[in-house]
């Protein structure tokens, strides 16, 4: 009886030993298992909200640098040179004109920089405005024809900032070195439900030409606007899927004749 | 003094503009051609030797830059005039070359034509314009050669050769890598904008270094220059400025 009560005691103490041996190896693995769990986690967290932050800064970076694509101190001084023009001629009428018309593109510039989408209408509003400015420097020598086929909702969103860069250039790069009056063609064409086609063309002196005086000019003028565009429409494809397709072509290759044609396709995102 | 001038401009606005405020803010100005066509202004010049050209910088097909490099002896004054152009205005100043602006501010314009007419009896025009084409044809910042008016005359100073600044009273003080220092009487603030260049830094509100000559930096917030001069760097500058050194 005693012996049998001893090895029962000796067998629990030895059974209490084991279980209470294990339970702080599974205490400890909690512990362990707990805190690597929350320090990935804790990683995770901080990965992503850097990622968030990262998404965010470049948003910015974007939206500023769309703005200042736009915002060409080149086209700002040169427009307020005009103006300055009428006013020392004495021509209230052409002086106020110029200035509410130049107000007004502002306005839509900083407007338009912080949206990702506007209206086809809203996009045609801002393109003829800025080019009646340019006008206003180029007189004559500067023609311009906004095209949009009927069957083009004129409500319809499309991704801001994109066409008055390549219009910009058209005018800049294109009608300006070219001595005898020029033309800018804008021309919106809806080709199915999903998918708009701008096609921006001038009768300039050609991408070819054009791309060898600025190299001759010490320092590319263009280059800051293309490349600004470019970063636009890759992130365009990343965030809101949407595909912009982006060709230039020098129409002496084309068609023979002299200028520049930009043709830009942009498909809904699914 | 009467300074006959020529105005270039590709728009007859800015012409028209310019004309008329010559005629209202600088008498002595006297408009003796104007065109509106680069290779036109060539010509033009050559033939009417005048001792100033405003010259408007964006023109189509040649540039104002190009008109000036055409000209065989380009003795005269120049003021530039450019609606905006960073590059372009940068390269002037290094030449210590008249500019103004459009729209043209008339305090701008009476400045410049003011600076413009004393340096005329100076002569040293030709020299100034050279030194600009010459600029414009090198591509290191290094190479460049930046003229500061001294008095004696003008001083053309290799870029590379300038070790550090040293403001003083609102002169500044410049030491070279050969050659002993010079004094300007330009500020320090002058100096600091016409070396606007990662490679010139202000490390403290009278210094301003060439950092390819950084020879040690002490923890206690000093540099050591090669030429031994041994500048404190203001507190607030010091992780900035490490990060800009470390990068190098």
């Amino acid at each position: 009886m005693l012996e049998k009560e001893t090895i029962e005691k000796v067998f629990s103490e030895e059974i209490f030993l084991l279980l209470s041996g294990a339970a702080l190896l599974i205490a400890v693995a909690v512990v362990i298992l707990f805190y690597v769990f929350n320090s990935r986690k804790n990683k995770i967290l901080t990965e992503k909200s850097l990622a968030v932050n990262q998404y965010e800064k470049k948003m910015i970076e974007l939206e500023l640098n769309a703005l200042r694509s736009q915002m060409n101190p080149h086209f700002v001084h040169n427009s307020l040179n005009a103006i300055q023009y009428y006013i020392q001629l004495n021509d209230i009428e052409q002086s106020e004109n110029y200035l509410t018309r130049f107000s007004k593109l502002v306005r839509q510039f900083f407007d338009y920089s912080r949206k990702q989408l506007i209206t086809i209408e809203e996009e045609i509003a801002l393109i003829s405005n800025y080019l009646s400015l340019e006008k206003l420097r180029f007189e004559d020598t500067l023609l311009y024809e906004i095209i949009c086929d009927e069957n083009v909702d004129a409500d319809a969103e499309m991704p801001s900032m994109v066409l008055q860069p390549i219009v910009e250039n058209a005018v800049n790069h294109g009608i300006f070195h070219k001595k005898t009056t020029g033309k800018v063609t804008i021309h919106f064409s809806q080709l199915s439900d999903e998918s708009l086609r701008v096609v921006v063309k001038d009768d300039g002196i050609g991408i070819k030409q054009s791309k060898k005086l600025s190299n001759k000019n010490i320092k590319n003028q263009g280059s800051h606007s293309s490349q600004v565009l470019d970063e636009r429409l890759k992130l365009l494809e990343q965030i809101d899927s949407w595909h912009v397709l982006y060709t230039i072509e020098d129409l002496s290759e084309v068609e023979n004749t002299q200028g520049t044609i930009v043709t830009l396709t942009f498909k809904l995102p699914n | 003094m009467t300074v006959t001038a020529i105005l270039i401009d590709d728009e007859h606005k800015s012409l028209a503009i310019l004309r008329n405020k010559l005629k209202r803010l600088c008498p002595n100005v006297d408009i003796i051609g104007e065109t509106q066509d680069a290779e036109e202004a060539i010509t033009l010049i050559q033939e009417k030797q005048p001792q100033l050209v405003f010259l408007d910088i964006a023109m189509p097909s040649m540039n104002g830059f190009e008109v000036l490099e055409n000209i065989s002896k380009p003795n005269f004054e120049v003021i530039f005039v450019t609606a905006f152009d960073n590059f372009a205005i940068e390269a002037i100043k290094h030449c210590a070359i008249g500019y103004i602006v459009k729209p043209i501010d008339s305090q701008d314009l009476i400045q410049a034509v003011s600076v413009a007419t004393q340096n005329i009896s100076d002569k040293t025009a030709l020299q100034k314009n050279r030194q600009l084409i010459e600029n414009l044809g090198i591509q290191s910042f290094q190479q460049k050669k930046i003229v500061i008016p001294c008095q004696e005359g003008l001083e053309f100073v290799k870029i590379e050769e300038i070790i550090h600044c040293q403001g003083m009273d609102g002169y500044t003080k410049i030491h070279f890598r050969n050659g002993k220092p010079m004094v300007s009487s330009y500020s320090i603030g002058h100096f600091h904008k016409l070396l606007q260049h990662s490679d010139f830094y202000l490390i403290h509100k009278s210094h301003l270094i060439n950092i390819n000559y950084i020879e040690k930096y002490l923890n206690e917030g000093y540099v050591v220059l090669q030429d031994h001069h041994k500048l404190p760097v203001s507190r607030n500058k010091r992780s900035d400025f490490l990060e800009l050194v470390r990068n190098c």
